[in-house]
């Protein structure tokens, strides 16, 4: 059971990755990207030619690079290689395009890439996927399965916390501060000097990075990546998950991760197997999620934990919970660097 | 008004076009507007009054023409340049920023500099916190003078009309423009605050600005401009004092005959 635990905790950690990023390019600078997973995607095929050695004769699998370097130069390529993706596609959606005109280009380019990726065999073995990749230190930890469990746990949670850091502190900077300006009015920022198309595209690569670093990760939880493993349309569970949480939020990007993606799919296990159709309960699963986002629409628009409202400029580490929305008045006033 | 007559103009408008369809909305446009003036401009709707706005701050490309300022050429150039070259306007409808608090909305109006690189959310941050804190004193004060201290840390969204207007005025200040163009700084507010704006209008020539005003309302031009340019159906066909401008044939048959 406790083994159950430890492998569900670094899922987690990985998808509460994701759902910042999604937070930079939706929470922070209002891209509308409905075609966020795939960075992660890339990120994670990426990891893995990356870290495997060459692909073998003998079976039939073809991919690109095999390099058969460490975890930290994957995690770096796959950085690099999310991050110039999103400069090339953002370059192009983000140019001229507005809200919904670029929600439909990011979508495309997705499934260009899902397409193009099952497709084209030498690039990353189609349809068939990569796999056999290696536990990251493997070799060099000696520990039982369990501990390398609670090993692995640590390296998510760790990245989780460091990532997290990262999109806090950009939030809290000028930059955050500007890339907000833009979300909030774009022809404001343009009269006062910003370049709303440069801020934009910077947010969409942060985005993108914080990606793909989460995808090279959920390919050494799941050690294989294929098509099946991912669809363009998994994008929408992690807005779920933001807008659950609280968008604008990455303490509450976290929270809605863990919580719709995690918890409430483990809780729904415990419900009684539906007899004869096996399919139920991932059907089931599903419209809970949505039945969640729309009660939080509903019910608590800004989500659960909501945009936080800094104090004495976005800059100073001072900030205050934005509980007072319109009927509800001033709750609590809390000193949110604590939380960093 | 004193000395200004000898110097070079601070912006000159010189033959400017635009169209839309087969609109003439602004058609052979000049003017010259002096330096460290109000100015006003007036004119009946569809004088072509915004649209010359529109193409001066740079959001409509102009189709013919020059506009110079302080000796640089603006046409051409977009709006985020125009607005680094020192010419900041505002807009009918005040646009703050709501979810950002007034304080917020101040300093993100300030000049970027190199402060909004990514890099520098990372790192030398004690740097920076120092060059935030300057302008963070220079947007309080600004703010205290404007009598937006009780609501500094509110989100903007929630101001009144009237202070989201003196917001405006706090934001402008901040970058501490060449030239400001006010387009309708009056609309929607009610006239107790106009004595409230009128005193930030002049706050900002003192601070060194050159002011265009846009604005319908003849009396606060009179008592608040310099000079005054009259539009009508895309051309200038008027400029000077009030009084001059009321014995002045085509300006009192085009605009003035009306009121």
């Amino acid at each position: 059971m406790l083994q159950y635990l430890v492998s569900v905790c670094s899922l987690g950690a990985i998808t509460a990755i994701l759902v910042l990023g999604v937070n930079v390019r939706w929470g922070l600078a209002g891209e509308l990207d409905l075609g966020f997973y795939l960075f992660p995607a890339v990120g994670a095929y990426i990891f893995g030619v990356v870290t495997l050695p060459k692909a073998s004769t003998q079976v039939d699998v073809t991919y690109i690079l095999g390099w058969h370097q460490s975890f930290f130069a994957g995690l770096l390529a796959a950085a690099v290689v999310g991050g110039l993706l999103s400069v090339v596609i953002g370059a192009v959606a983000l140019r001229r395009l507005r809200a919904n005109y670029f929600a439909i280009v990011t979508v495309a380019c997705t499934i260009i890439g899902y397409t193009f990726i099952s497709q084209y065999r030498p690039l990353f073995n189609g349809y068939n996927g990569i796999y056999g990749i290696a536990p990251p230190f493997g070799d060099s930890i000696k520990l039982g399965p369990e501990g390398y469990a609670n090993f692995f746990l640590g390296i998510c949670l760790f990245a989780m916390v460091a990532v997290f850091f990262v999109v806090e502190l950009i939030r809290r900077s000028p930059f955050g501060r500007a890339a907000k300006a833009v979300r909030e009015d774009e022809v404001a920022a343009l009269a006062f000097g910003r370049n709303p198309y440069i801020l934009r595209l910077k947010a969409y690569v942060i985005g993108g990075v914080v990606g793909a670093i989460g995808g090279a990760l959920l390919v050494n939880y799941v050690l294989a990546f294929s098509p099946n493993a991912w669809s363009p349309l998994e994008t929408f569970l992690l807005y779920g998950a933001l807008l659950v949480g609280g968008t604008a939020n990455n303490l509450g990007a976290i929270v809605g991760g863990w919580l719709v993606l995690i918890i409430f799919p483990q809780l729904s296990l415990l419900l009684p197997p539906i007899g004869g159709n096996p399919d139920a309960l991932p059907a089931i699963q599903n419209m809970v999620i949505g039945l969640l986002i729309i009660l939080t629409l509903y019910f608590r628009a800004a989500g659960l934990i909501p945009e936080l409202q800094t104090m004495q400029g976005q800059f100073r580490t001072k900030g205050q919970w934005n509980w007072s929305r319109k009927g509800h008045g001033q709750v609590g006033v809390v000193d949110a660097s604590a939380s960093v | 008004m004193t000395n200004a007559t000898a110097e070079a103009p601070a912006l000159v408008v010189n033959d400017v076009w635009r169209s839309f369809g087969g609109v003439k909305a602004v058609n052979g446009c000049s003017f010259e507007v002096k330096k460290n003036s109000i100015t006003g401009l007036v004119g009946p709707n569809g004088a072509g009054k915004s649209t010359m706005i529109n193409l001066i701050s740079g959001l409509l490309p102009v189709e013919k023409g020059e506009i110079v300022l302080d000796g640089e050429h603006l046409e051409g150039h977009t709006m985020d340049a125009i607005s680094r070259k020192g010419l900041i306007r505002t807009f009918q409808v005040a646009r703050e920023w709501p979810k950002l608090t007034v304080l917020e909305n101040v300093l993100a109006a300030a000049p970027a500099g190199n402060r909004e690189a990514v890099w520098r959310s990372m790192f030398g941050r004690r740097a920076l916190a120092r060059q935030e804190a300057v302008l963070e004193a220079r947007a309080r004060a600004l703010l205290v003078r404007l009598n937006l201290t009780a609501v500094i840390d509110i989100p903007a969204g929630r101001l009144s009309g009237g202070q989201k207007r003196l917001l405006e005025f706090a934001r402008v200040a901040m970058v501490a423009p060449k030239m400001v163009l006010l387009d309708e700084p009056l609309a929607g507010v009610n006239p107790v605050l106009g004595d409230e704006l009128a005193r930030a209008i002049h706050g900002l020539r003192d601070d060194g600005a050159t002011v265009i005003l846009v604005e319908h309302n003849l009396g606060f031009i009179e008592r608040n401009c310099d000079t005054v340019i009259v539009m009508a159906t895309g051309q200038v066909i008027g400029q000077g004092s009030m009084q001059d401008l009321r014995t002045n044939k085509a300006v009192v048959e085009a605009y003035l005959g009306q009121a």
